[in-house]
C-alpha cells in the first residue's frame, strides 16, 4: 500500500467526535472552534461542535471554581491560566499542539452513544424488545484481569475487541456456552466496560451493525478447514473459533 | 510457495527468541551476539532477528519472526512488517519504565498494528507486578488501542501458544469485518497476506 492510499485510508476511517464549550467567552469559544477546525487534517478525529454534547466538554477552569454542577460529558478538557501538566487541562492561550494532543487522546477514550437515531427498523423486527441478551454490545476497554480469571473469558473478551456482539452472537463465535457469554455481559456491563452498538464504530475493526443484528451471521463455515487461520490452528493445535470448532465437530 | 509470518517484537530480553522457540518446527535461528549493555542480565543478545517457522497441512510455511529488541534497529521493524499477518508485543516488567517500551513498539509498528491485529504479553510480573496490566491496558486505550493484554511467561509455551490463539481470534474478527457472513472470511486473509507478500518481494 503507498502512503498516498495509506493516508487516504486512515482519513476514511477518520471517526467523528463531539465537542461543547462551557464557561468561555463568546470570543474565546470562537478561536478555540477555529483552531480545532484548523487542525481536523492532523487530528485522528473529525470533531464537530455541538453546543450539548455529551463527548467531550470543553469548560473554564473558573466554572469548576464556581461549584458549577457537574458536566455530562464523557470527557472533560479544562482551560485555565494556572500552570498545569495535568492531562486534562491546558493552559490558555491554548497552544495549538497540546491541544491537538489532548483532543487525540481524548478522543481516543470517547465512545460516540446517543448520537443516532433509535435501532433501524430493519433492524429492530429481528431483535427482541428490551433484555441484555438482543442487544448489540461494544466493549469499551480490554477487561480488568480479576474478569479473566474464569477459563474461556480471554478468548470472550478478545471476540469482544472492537466488535459489537449480542450473547448469541458471542456464544456462536466463542463455542463457549450461552450462559458462560451471559455470565460475561452482565460482568462486563457491571464493570461499565459496555455501551450500545452505535452506528459509528471505529477502524480498524469496524465491521457496522448489520453484522451483530443478522442471526446467521456466523454460520458454519465449511471453508474455515481449509483456510489459512483454520490451517494454522490446526498445526498449533490450538483452539478455533466457535463455527470453526462446529465445522470440525469438536 | 505461499509464505505467511507473524511478528513477534518487544523488549530487548522479553523473551521472543524463548517464544519463538516453543512452535518453532526448527531450532529459532538467532543473530545473536555477546551482550555488552551492562544494564541487560543476559549474556547474549539478538541484533538482527530471529527465525523459526511451522510447516502448514498444505506445505505453506508459517514464518515466526523476532525483532531486534533495540530501538536503534528500527528499520529493520519496517522491513519485517511488510506482509506479516499480525504482531505480538512482549514487554519485559523489569525494565525501568515498561509503558515507556511499550510506547516505543506500539509507534514502530503502528502502521502493521492498525492494519492487522496485535497482542500485548507482559512478563517477569510475578517478580514485578508494577505497572500493573491495568495500567497497561489504559496507557494502550489513551493511544486509541484496544487489544488483548494479559501477563505471560514464555517458557511455557501452552502460554505462547494463548498469545497465538488471541491473535488468531483477533485475524478472524478482521476477516469477517472484511466479508461478514461468508465462508470466504478466511480467503480475503489469505489473498490479503498473499498481496503483502508480493508487495514484499518488490525489494
Amino acid at each position: 500500500m503507498s502512503t498516498r492510499d495509506a493516508l487516504c485510508e486512515s482519513l476514511a476511517h477518520k471517526g467523528d467526535r463531539r465537542y461543547g464549550v462551557e464557561g468561555l467567552g463568546d470570543r474565546e469559544v470562537l478561536v478555540l472552534k477555529s483552531i480545532i477546525r484548523l487542525l481536523d487534517h492532523r487530528t485522528q478525529h473529525t470533531w464537530k461542535y455541538t453546543p450539548s454534547s455529551t463527548e467531550l466538554m470543553i469548560v473554564s477552569d473558573k466554572l469548576s471554581a464556581a461549584g458549577t454542577p457537574a458536566i455530562h460529558a464523557q470527557q472533560v478538557l479544562t482551560l485555565g491560566v494556572a500552570s498545569s501538566n495535568q492531562p486534562g487541562f491546558l493552559c490558555m492561550p491554548v497552544n495549538a499542539r497540546e491541544l491537538e494532543a489532548e483532543l487525540n487522546r481524548l478522543g481516543a477514550l470517547i465512545v460516540p452513544v446517543n448520537r443516532t437515531a433509535p435501532v433501524p427498523s430493519e433492524t429492530a423486527g429481528t431483535t427482541p424488545p428490551n433484555g441484555l441478551e438482543a442487544q448489540p454490545m461494544r466493549m469499551l476497554r480490554w477487561p480488568h484481569s480479576a474478569l479473566l480469571r474464569e477459563p474461556g473469558r480471554m478468548r470472550l473478551a478478545t471476540l469482544m475487541t472492537g466488535k459489537q456482539m449480542t450473547i448469541e452472537g458471542l456464544q456462536r463465535s466463542s463455542g463457549e456456552s450461552l450462559a458462560a457469554c451471559s455470565a460475561f455481559f452482565e460482568e462486563l456491563q457491571k464493570a461499565n466496560l459496555l455501551v450500545p452498538s452505535q452506528k459509528v464504530l471505529p477502524a480498524p475493526l469496524a465491521t457496522g451493525p448489520q453484522v451483530a443484528s443478522r442471526p446467521n451471521v456466523s454460520a458454519p463455515k465449511n471453508a474455515t478447514p481449509t483456510s489459512l487461520l483454520a490451517r494454522i490452528r490446526v498445526r498449533l493445535g490450538i483452539q478455533g473459533a466457535g463455527a470453526s470448532q462446529q465445522s470440525n465437530g469438536t | 510457495m505461499t509464505e505467511h509470518k507473524i511478528l513477534f517484537s518487544g523488549t530487548t530480553g522479553a523473551g521472543k527468541t524463548t517464544a519463538i522457540g516453543q512452535v518453532s518446527e526448527i531450532p529459532p535461528l538467532s543473530t545473536d551476539v555477546r551482550n555488552t549493555d551492562t544494564s541487560l542480565a543476559k549474556k547474549m543478545t539478538t541484533v538482527g532477528l530471529d527465525y523459526g517457522e511451522v510447516t502448514l497441512d498444505n506445505g505453506e510455511k508459517l514464518r515466526l519472526y523476532g525483532t531486534p529488541g533495540q530501538q536503534r534497529f528500527d528499520f529493520m521493524w519496517k522491513i519485517l512488517s511488510r506482509g506479516a499477518l499480525g504482531l505480538v508485543i512482549l514487554i519485559d516488567n523489569r525494565q525501568p519504565d515498561p509503558l515507556s517500551d511499550l510506547d516505543v513498539y506500539v509507534a514502530g509498528f503502528k502502521a502493521l498494528i492498525d492494519e492487522t491485529a496485535c497482542v500485548v504479553a507482559v512478563g517477569r510480573m510475578e517478580t514485578h507486578p508494577e505497572p500493573d496490566l491495568e495500567r497497561f491496558t489504559d496507557h494502550l486505550q489513551s493511544r486509541g488501542i484496544l487489544c488483548p493484554v494479559l501477563a505471560a511467561d514464555v517458557r511455557d509455551s501452552a502460554q505462547v501458544l494463548q498469545l497465538l490463539e488471541l491473535l488468531l481470534l483477533l485475524l478472524q474478527l478482521e476477516a469477517e469485518a472484511v466479508e461478514p457472513g461468508s465462508s470466504a472470511n478466511n480467503c480475503a486473509i489469505d489473498a490479503r497476506s498473499q498481496r503483502r507478500q508480493s508487495s514484499a518481494c518488490i525489494h
